[in-house]
């Protein structure tokens, strides 16, 4: 696999990433990328990492607990830094079209 | 009092014999950090009426609890990554600027009860993303030996502040080599221990897979004992080792040399490794020899691999664990008006995170995207699972492994950061260790020309933290290099 880094991938991605950037940060980035990926692509091509059993020696096991209830955080303090409150309710902008 | 006199074992021992109380020696080391901080930058939070209530608090303990405080007194300043109840935590990064946590994470708690006084919260590289200390919202941070050159990173701060006197100890995080690089470039001692020796519980994740919190102090025992006051399982870090803790300050002595083998990485002594560096360490390799261990070259064949599969997985945790800062329960809120909730994440995330931090989510995030996640992400956790079996082989030949920390000293302010690619390979040595989730540890072996520390590196197999301490120690004991500091 090779394949270049450009304003369409750059666009796509930050989109994924929830990022709005601005178009000197899109060109830098453009560049940096395209020079980080030129490096770390030699990985994709190692073949002999194909058949390696990454869950033969448990790193990867999930670790479990008893489910017991335990005291929470109060509501009033998980809302204590929020930037926008009503109540107990983090205040957002309207995501529901309310004449839909 | 000479700051640097008063070691961690040296405060402990003086406060609770009586010799010196908690406010001598908080005193001591406030006036060094009021006098230095505006040179170096190191303190993001400091405040001396918190300080005295802690000081009172620990002080009245001592005469009932003095067994159980084996940090009694002890100031120990805190990379701004590890949550402190009500004092601000900001990862340097303007997206949790003014941020203060509900909780402590449970190594600050172990802190407090072993006696030990919080010194304040200091500088790093945003959300432990850097080896330079430069990509803090606050500016970045001077190394004390030269102060026109970096500290290294991301736990610079706490490394600076060591070095130069403005506490005995510090706590770092260590994701790629954050706590060992900055203690080879500021000439202290550093310890990245075994994934799930130390919890994480209260660490901001930059890397949930390879995140660990460590000592940074001055000398290898002082770094022992705060170890022992750190490391044990934590219910409430779910990657917590239910491993026992073998406790190692009581035993750093205990070192048959003649018997230890050490195998000299092959792999971290290439073209781009600094020849004065090379020298110090090979100094260092002839120290062991001459006492009698039994030193051999060993290799590591996939290490070559381990800064695209640590670029590929680390940065693919962090495009996850950093979604979650999006202006919604806290943290920086755009103030622009947005017509949607989703632009308002985006807004607010673009004006708060720094160059770097979204360079890696962009990084993280493509790496994990359709049609590209096997090719990158998949494969990086299988190369990871080949540079562990490499640590284990060689660990079933030799005690621990030798190398040279990073592969040069210290660079200077502004010299990388305009070419990441560049910043990225200096981590080569540090790495691998926690690929493989492995214990490794920094102490100064020598300065170069330019008086700049020159740091060696240690590495052990799991939970091996008693013998790689020991090996460190006997090292440190036969060298001055801990004794020498940067004059400010």
């Amino acid at each position: 696999m090779s394949f270049k880094v450009d304003q369409n991938v750059i666009g796509h991605v930050a989109k994924l990433a929830n990022l709005s950037l601005s178009s000197e940060e899109a060109d830098a980035l453009e560049g940096q990328l395209g020079r980080i990926f030129a490096h770390i692509e030699e990985i994709t091509k190692i073949t002999a990492a194909t058949n390696e059993n990454v869950y033969s020696d448990g790193i990867l096991a999930a670790h479990e607990r008893e489910d017991v209830p335990s005291p929470s955080l109060a509501a009033e303090i998980a809302i204590s830094q929020a930037p926008a409150k009503i109540g107990t309710a983090f205040q957002v902008p309207r995501i529901i079209d309310l004449e839909g | 009092m000479n700051p640097f006199d008063l070691t961690v074992s040296v405060v402990a021992s003086g406060v609770k014999s009586g010799q010196f109380s908690c406010d001598e020696i908080a005193e001591t080391f406030a006036q060094r950090v009021e006098k230095l901080h505006p040179v170096l930058n190191t303190h993001l939070y400091w405040d001396r009426s918190n300080i005295a209530k802690q000081t009172s608090m620990q002080q009245n303990r001592i005469a009932a609890e003095k067994d159980i405080m084996p940090l009694a007194g002890v100031p120990v300043v805190i990379k701004d990554n590890i949550c402190t109840a009500g004092l601000p935590t900001t990862c340097a990064s303007k997206i949790l600027a003014g941020y203060k946590p509900p909780y402590s994470a449970t190594v600050v708690d172990r802190l407090v009860k072993a006696g030990a006084i919080i010194f304040g919260k200091v500088n790093m590289d945003e959300f432990a993303m850097g080896s330079s200390n430069e990509n803090s919202a606050f500016g970045a941070v001077k190394n004390p030996w030269d102060l026109r050159r970096v500290p290294g990173g991301s736990s610079g701060a706490s490394a600076a502040s060591v070095a130069a006197g403005l506490a005995p100890a510090a706590l770092g995080s260590d994701t790629g080599g954050s706590i060992r690089q900055p203690a080879s470039f500021c000439g202290v001692v550093g310890l990245k221990p075994t994934y799930g020796a130390v919890s994480r519980y209260g660490l901001v994740a930059f890397a949930s897979s390879l995140d660990q919190i460590g000592p940074i102090t001055n000398t290898v025992r002082d770094s022992s004992m705060l170890f022992d006051a750190l490391c044990g399982f934590d219910p409430l870090d779910s990657t917590s080792s239910k491993t026992k803790c073998e406790l190692t300050a009581n035993r750093l002595d205990q070192i048959n040399i003649k018997k230890i083998k050490i195998g000299v990485i092959k792999e971290l002594f290439s073209d781009g490794l600094d020849p004065q560096v090379k020298d110090r360490i090979d100094q260092a390799v002839k120290a062991f020899e001459n006492a009698g261990a039994e030193v051999r070259w060993i290799s590591l064949p996939h290490l070559k691999y381990s800064i695209s599969t640590y670029y590929i997985l680390a940065t693919a945790e962090a495009s996850s664990n950093l979604a979650r800062y999006d202006g919604v329960v806290f943290g920086h809120r755009t103030s622009k008006k947005t017509d949607s909730l989703t632009e308002m994440y985006r807004q607010s995330r673009s004006e708060g995170f720094g160059a770097e931090v979204k360079r890696r989510i962009m990084l993280g995030t493509f790496v994990l995207s359709s049609g590209y996640y096997d090719a990158f992400y998949g494969k990086a956790e299988k190369l990871r699972h080949m540079i562990s079996r490499d640590f284990s082989d060689a660990f079933e030949k030799v005690d621990f492994l030798l190398s040279p920390t990073a592969p040069t000293t210290a660079f200077k302010l502004n010299e990388k950061i305009t070419d990441p690619l560049a910043m990225y390979l200096s981590d080569i040595g540090t790495i691998a260790a926690n690929l493989a989730g492995i214990p490794a540890i920094s102490l100064p072996c020598g300065f170069d020309s330019n008086n700049l520390p020159i740091g060696l590196q240690l590495t052990g197999p799991k939970f091996s933290e008693a013998c790689l301490l020991q090996g460190a120690n006997w090292y440190e004991q036969q060298t001055e290099w801990h004794r020498k500091h940067p004059a400010l």
